[in-house]
């Protein structure tokens, strides 16, 4: 997957911003030289972050403050292919862009309202004179649909932060408003080679509906990285030996064990900033609670294509029936002929599990349900990926020139699990 | 135009309209021609004679190879009701009267033989005596009987039409009978087998025992519905046959799979309230009716005073051998019986008839715009159930049966949301054939056959 254009713009920025010069680590483009280990008072300057199937918002420079205007109003949403909403955001998308800044900066930011009701900003973990913290009727009034408030602070610690509304705050996190605010150190002492940003989200749409229902408050069915489910999700490409940071972000109303397939990492970061490194061990699995941030970082030694996945598994699968009667272990089948002469296409499933769910509705062999996607979706190379939701690849490859999809990873000879046998009496 | 119980004099009567033609058919001889009603409700015979029953038989038998619709219905049952033959010979009976009140009085002969006390000889006397009063008021009599009998044959008339419309009504009504069962069954076995497949989610341990009971009183009442609309079908088919007068064939009667479809428009017909009181013929009898008891009072009134009187001629031969002869005259003294109780009566029968009059007259005002109303509300019913609710309710399986594909739902919901279906589409069939019953039921009250006539067979898919 290829990340955006704004990106290089914004990574242009950034490198200026930070003082740095124009050759440095991997962006969009080209792959840079490799990871080298701080040397000295050379310290590298970060890169840009990926926010996967976003970008970051552009700023302009006034008089040594960064400018950004964020809009709050509806978008068109697309979760994948097929299923769309109306929802809430900011410059067009949910989640908003990503606001990438520098330890030390000053910046001013625009909200403009152009949504039905009034809203406000709070950015989250983010130290700042109380009248700017945005959570309305407290420290401001609300902002009024049609009204533009400014909010102009200095940031003084780095790390992953978040912003979003804190009026009606029920609503508008259901609807989709929400974004990454992501504070560059001005001193780079753990470089990265690759800085992946995602903002976890849950959602209720109903099937055949477009347009979240806020009122739910815990069965929902779609779970997205920045706003898309799998397959829809981009993958995250590394070349092997490069050091990667994700950065995820929790506005849903769940908390998620993420985890990481290839490769044991540590949780360097929170929404406090750095946590000392006699604080962090190695760990595969990482929760991220709700209205938190949580960094972590590692060293992609491994090549291979490697899930990366909230571990509940339900959250690995898109809008599915929860108060359905169980038809796992019931034998049906040989009534549905009678039953598809009064429902034509009439197919009971999930007797022997639902693996077989995928095949048939990647084989559409009935009409799909409106405004809705299957629980299970994804081909691999071996077949279908059966997962929907909060999951994607981290794609590990030798020699990488460029970012883009290298394809799925070809094991060498010898390297991959093999049938040895058809016969379920086989001993070894 | 008005008709009022006091236009029932002379003038209004020559102006009515001519009367069917059965009346001048049935007054030469009796036979009622098959034109008389071919217009107003098909062909129909008065069978006389076993000719006449095998030609009948011929023409039924070639209308039942065929499959019924409602006008075929109709002329079976003009042709094969033994009700309407019964009803047939009513007006022979009838007419019968009339020939009897139209006959002249017979005249009187009487005979007498006296013999004397010692066998001398014996006196024998003849005489002949005509009522001349009776023969006077002969061409009166004649008219009112006339009357009489117009208002049988009008009577006769209705009955042919009624059968008509009965004929078509029934079959209607079995069309949507069977209709129903047959929609009943599909209901019933979607409810069993939905029974049937809770049964395999309770033997793999997977649902309640009281969902799966549940399922099974969802089953069970469907079959019970079922029952009830396969008795009614054979209701309606058993009341069609025997209408027809063809109950007891070896063959069963083949009807069209379907109620004729909801036309655009209803036709285009007078159906106001002067046009059916010219129209309806149990109107017509009843008039005719009253009519012919004015005119039976009249005559009794005209000659309240006048003597009785008879005339005749006698012969006596004597026992001595003379003859003798003679006119006669016997005159009638009106001292005590001035025929005041007859003329009572006769008023009172023809007040009767009146009254009955102005009474039918309110029944064919309440016929009408009921009617009306109910041709109106039926087609309402029958269009928000076939082009509104059904359509609605199959899009409500479509998307129960597209989300039970993505395992969002269970398999009850889709089974359940047919069966719905099938519930809206029984009504819709029930409207419909409400829309036809309320058409024939207009026919009936606006005496306008033409609202039934010929309709055009439902397209579309048998079930
Ligand atoms: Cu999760």
């Amino acid at each position: 997957m290829s990340e955006r254009d704004e990106t290089k713009v914004n990574r242009r920025q950034l490198l200026l911003a930070a003082g740095a010069g124009a050759a440095g680590a991997g962006g969009a483009g080209a792959v840079a030289a490799g990871r080298s280990a701080p040397t000295g008072d050379a310290l590298r300057p970060p890169v840009p972050v990926v926010t996967l199937n976003g970008r970051s918002l552009p700023y302009k420079l006034k008089s040594g403050v960064k400018e950004f205007h964020l809009i709050a109003e509806e978008i068109e949403h697309e979760f994948a292919p097929g299923t769309r909403i109306k929802a809430w955001g900011y410059n067009g998308s949910t989640p908003g862009p990503t606001i990438e800044a520098v330890e030390g900066d000053r910046v001013r930011i625009y909200v403009t309202n152009k949504l039905p009701e009034h809203t406000t900003v709070h950015w989250h973990g983010i130290l700042l004179p109380n009248g700017m913290d945005g959570v309305g009727g407290l420290n401001q009034p609300q902002i009024k649909p049609g009204e533009t408030y400014v909010y102009e602070f200095t940031l003084r610690e780095s790390g992953t932060r978040m912003y979003h509304p804190h009026a009606d705050e029920m609503v508008q996190s259901a609807m989709g408003m929400m974004g990454l605010f992501v504070i560059h150190p001005r001193e780079n002492r753990h470089a990265v080679d690759r800085d992946f940003a995602i903002m976890l989200h849950n959602w209720a749409v109903h099937p055949g509906t477009y347009r979240p229902d806020p009122s739910v408050m815990t069965d929902f069915n779609l779970w997205t990285f920045n706003g898309k489910v799998f397959p829809a999700i981009d993958h995250m490409i590394v070349r092997t030996g490069q050091r990667v940071r994700i950065r995820m972000a929790n506005m849903s109303m769940h908390d998620h064990p993420m985890h990481l397939h290839g490769a044991h990492f540590k949780v360097v970061g929170t929404d406090a900033g750095r946590i000392p490194e006699s604080a962090q061990w190695l760990m595969t699995t990482a929760l991220v609670p709700v209205g938190t941030t949580i960094d972590i970082e590692f060293d992609a030694k491994l090549p291979g294509d490697w899930a990366f996945h909230c571990h509940k598994s339900h959250h690995t699968m898109n809008a599915m029936g929860h108060d359905i009667p169980n038809p796992l272990g019931v034998k049906q089948r040989d009534l549905d002929p009678q039953i598809a002469k009064h429902l034509p296409g009439y197919f009971s499933m999930g007797e022997q599990g639902m693996a077989e769910h995928q095949v048939h509705t990647d084989m559409a062999f009935h009409d799909t349900p409106e405004n809705t996607l299957p629980m299970a979706m994804g081909q691999g190379p071996f077949g279908n990926l059966e997962m929907g939701g909060m999951m994607t690849i981290v794609k590990v490859r030798d020699g990488l020139r460029t970012y883009e999809d290298p394809g799925y990873y070809s094991a060498p000879a010898g390297t991959r699990a093999r049938r040895v046998s058809a016969d379920p009496d086989f001993k070894p | 135009m008005t008709v009022t119980v006091g236009g029932l004099d002379r003038r209004a009567r020559l102006s009515a309209p001519v009367l069917v033609t059965l009346c001048s058919v049935l007054a030469g001889c009796a036979h009622l021609e098959p034109e008389s009603f071919s217009q107003a409700a098909g062909a129909v015979a008065w069978r006389q004679d076993s000719a006449a029953d095998k030609a009948a038989q011929r023409r039924v038998d070639e209308l039942l190879t065929g499959e019924l619709d409602a006008d075929r219905a109709a002329q079976v049952a003009l042709l094969a009701s033994p009700d309407l033959q019964a009803h047939f010979e009513k007006l022979g009976v009838a007419r019968a009267q009339y020939l009897e009140a139209a006959a002249a009085p017979n005249p009187l002969i009487d005979w007498q033989r006296r013999t004397l006390a010692d066998g001398g000889g014996a006196r024998v006397e003849w005489g002949l005596t005509q009522n001349l009063i009776g023969l006077l008021t002969l061409p009166m009599r004649r008219a009112a009987a006339e009357t009489e009998l117009a208002g049988a044959r009008s009577e006769a008339a209705r009955d042919v039409e009624h059968l008509a419309l009965e004929a078509r009504s029934a079959l209607w009504t079995l069309q949507a009978a069977e209709r129903i069962a047959e929609l009943r069954r599909q209901h019933a076995e979607l409810g069993r087998l939905a029974f049937e497949v809770a049964g395999r989610y309770r033997d793999a341990g997977n649902i309640k025992a009281f969902d799966f009971e549940a399922e099974r009183t969802l089953h069970l009442e469907a079959r019970d519905r079922f029952d009830a609309a396969t008795l009614e079908a054979l209701e309606a088919r058993l009341s069609l046959s025997r209408l027809l007068g063809v109950l007891g064939r070896d063959t069963p009667l083949r009807i069209a799979g379907r109620l004729p479809a909801l036309p655009a428009d209803d036709p285009v017909t007078n159906v106001t309230e002067a046009a059916a009181l010219e129209r309806r013929l149990d109107l017509r009898a009843a008039r005719q009716r009253a009519e012919a008891s004015l005119q039976r009072v009249g005559i009794a009134r005209g000659t309240r005073l006048v003597p009785a009187l008879e005339v005749g001629a006698a012969r006596e031969k004597e026992p001595n051998g003379e003859r003798l002869s003679g006119p006669t005259a016997a005159l009638e003294l009106p001292l005590f019986d001035a025929r005041t109780a007859q003329i009572a009566a006769g008023d009172a029968e023809a007040r009767l008839a009146l009254r009955e009059l102005e009474a039918k007259l309110l029944d064919v005002r309440r016929d009408l715009r009921l009617a009306t109303a109910a041709l109106a509300n039926a087609r309402r019913r029958a269009q928000t159930w076939q082009t509104e609710v059904l359509p609605a309710r199959l899009k409500i399986v479509d998307g129960n049966a597209r989300e039970f594909f993505y395992m969002l739902r269970g398999p009850f919901d889709p089974m359940h949301a047919k069966q719905v279906a099938i519930e809206a589409e029984i009504e819709s069939v029930a409207a419909l054939r409400d829309y036809w019953l309320a058409r024939a039921q207009l026919a009936r009250a606006s005496g306008d056959l033409a609202l039934v006539r010929g309709e055009e067979p439902a397209k579309g898919a048998t079930p």
